[in-house]
């Protein structure tokens, strides 16, 4: 009876609604942490975007441009035709093309080789493993995933592009080739683990009513398994090409830092982010031509992450399954 | 087994034994799940199999087409034969062509209605004519005027009762002899299960029928032979034992067990 009482009265009481106060306080500040943590990495982002176009936009009205003989700088900036890259020499061009078809082909080489491996090493640890097997082999891929790019870089340079030049000497030591071959070594784990993650998320009883269909196993990881993990495994590759295009010391190390425009994987050239070390490295000026041009070469491979991650979006939007 | 009921069995449905369990014990790692099952199941009839949760019906269904072969730990003893031959004989993908099953979920493929039953044709090697057999199916499962006009469309977009309809003629499209339900109504409302009784109905002409159940009333409804499994405790484990095997008429008229009666009449014994 009393105990009752006393609850009722508490409820109610000056020491009750001082706690009450400060309960409510505590929570105020934890949410407000919460918020600037949440708020941070947005603001984060805005902040790189502010500073790539805000570089940008001043590279694009320099008016510097006229005096080294450049009138329409989109014209030259989007030359398709003949574009060139020569920010520093004495006679300018700035056809980010040059750079940009360095970047694609590196980029669509490295998918060529971590599309099929990947997606293959991720059925097999998936559909195919025994436990004990994957629990041993998914370690060493992620060890795969956790070596530095530099180290990646040297790798191509020393025995990816000898194995390549020992089948002809002419080809030059840095050749793109090699560089896209080690940026597919180097994104197979994330390709691998993203789809594994993908397939594994798909119902046994889908499995089932497959193997009960007479099916086997590659018939059920190819017919079932991969459709219903499609969107799962788009997401994969996307990220793969993401991490490909932006992919930076294995190009610079071994894919060669002149700016030509050539779509030959047997020679050497500079991508995108290649040329954005290669200056930064160098003593130009702060704010000068050369110093603005890295940052409209930096927006371009920002935009195509980002559109990549838009078309991703979508595929995986359109294709997402509802088991 | 009674032999008077195995001569019964015979006369009544002609063709003789389909699948032939012989003391056929279970285990999952040191777990038992059914022991010392043995029981003939008859060609073109409807058997049901009946009881308490955990009594193994599942187990004993699974390992009629070797599914339980994914579970790596499953130990079985005892002999099961499928039109006389020894399952563990026969190469798993050909078994499992000759002994269909449709599960407790519908779990239709993430594809289009038509490769749901074509995919299943394709793997098998069918040399037939693949859209006229998927055709030929659906109508018999009665989804083909439902679904005529959008055989493209992906089949988790149709209602569970349509869904477990397509399973059940992705599965009668590969013409097995014998086909093995898991409880395929227990997700499904009362209109869509009333068709999928109907359907087993009809199906018990060409194949033989095995379906697990815990609707007493479906039981009765379809199954021409029940077997009814119960859970015993021995030595600190539980495990599954057939408890009864009769004609529906009989075993719902006339159990001979208190087991049986107790199941039948929903008194916890």
């Amino acid at each position: 009876m009393s105990d009752t009482t006393n609850l009722l009265l508490s409820v109610t009481s000056k020491e009750a609604l001082a706690k009450r106060k400060a309960r409510e306080f505590r929570e105020g500040i934890i949410q407000i942490l919460l918020a600037i943590a949440a708020v941070s990495s947005v603001l984060v982002t805005i902040g790189i975007m502010e500073v790539l176009v805000g570089e940008s936009w001043k590279f694009f009205t320099n008016p510097e441009l006229k005096e080294v003989g450049i009138d329409n700088i989109f014209a030259d900036f989007f030359n398709l035709v003949n574009p060139q890259w020569t920010v520093l020499f004495e006679e300018k061009h700035f056809g980010i093309l040059t750079l940009l078809s360095s970047t694609l082909l590196t980029s669509f080489i490295a998918l060529v080789v971590a599309i099929p491996i990947g997606t293959t090493v991720a059925i097999f640890l998936s559909e195919f493993a025994i436990p004990s097997v994957r629990e041993a082999l998914k370690p060493i891929l992620e060890l795969l995933a956790g070596v530095p790019s530099v180290v990646f870089g040297y790798f191509a340079l020393n025995v990816i592009s000898p194995l390549i030049r020992s089948f002809n000497q002419d080809i030059p030591g840095f050749n793109r080739l090699s560089a896209g071959i080690v940026i597919g070594i180097a994104i197979i784990p994330i390709i691998s683990s993203i789809a594994e993650d993908a397939m594994r998320a798909v119902p046994n009883q889908m499995r089932e009513g497959s193997y009960a269909l007479g099916a086997t196993r590659l018939n059920t990881a190819i017919n079932v398994v991969l459709p219903a993990a499609f969107s799962g495994i788009v997401a994969a590759y996307i990220l793969g090409v993401s991490r490909a295009v932006g992919e930076t010391m294995i190009v610079a190390v071994a894919g060669g830092l002149q700016a030509i425009y050539s779509w030959n994987p047997l020679e050497g050239a500079a991508t995108i982010s290649a040329f954005i070390v290669q200056v930064s490295l160098g003593d130009i000026e702060f704010g000068s031509l050369e110093y603005e041009s890295i940052f409209a070469a930096g927006l371009t491979l920002a935009i195509i992450t980002l559109a990549l991650n838009l078309v991703g979006f979508f595929l995986i939007k359109k294709y997402k399954e509802t088991y | 087994m009674n032999p008077e009921q195995k001569t019964v069995g015979t006369v009544l449905q002609g063709e003789g034994v389909s699948i032939a369990l012989e003391d056929v014990t279970v285990f999952y790692g040191i777990n038992p799940a059914i022991q010392n099952v043995t029981l003939d199941i008859y060609s073109n009839t409807v058997t049901a199999f009946i009881g308490p949760s955990g009594c193994g019906k599942t187990t004993l269904l699974r390992c009629i087409n070797r599914m339980n072969d994914m579970i790596t730990t499953t130990q079985i003893t005892g002999a099961i034969r499928v039109f006389g031959e020894d399952v563990r004989k026969i190469d798993p993908i050909e078994l499992r062509r000759r002994v269909g099953m449709v599960f407790q979920r519908p779990n239709p493929f993430p594809t289009s209605i038509y490769e749901n039953i074509a995919l299943g044709l394709r793997v098998n090697g069918f040399r037939g004519n693949i859209s006229d057999q998927v055709e030929k199916y659906l109508r018999l499962v009665g989804l083909y005027d439902e679904v005529k006009d959008r055989l493209k469309m992906n089949a988790l977009q149709l209602s569970g009762g349509q869904q477990q309809r397509l399973c059940i003629a992705r599965t009668l499209a590969l013409e097995p002899e014998i086909i093995l339900m898991d409880e395929p109504c227990s997700s499904l409302d009362p209109i869509s299960s009333i068709r999928i009784d109907n359907l087993i109905t009809q199906l018990k002409k060409y194949f033989t029928v095995v379906i697990i159940t815990h609707n007493l009333q479906q039981a009765a409804r379809i199954a021409d032979w029940v077997a009814f499994l119960k859970v015993v405790e021995a030595e600190g484990a539980r495990f599954g034992v057939l408890g009864e095997y009769a004609t529906s008429t009989d075993f719902f008229t006339k159990p001979s067990s208190i087991d049986a009666y107790n199941y039948i009449n929903t008194r916890i014994g």
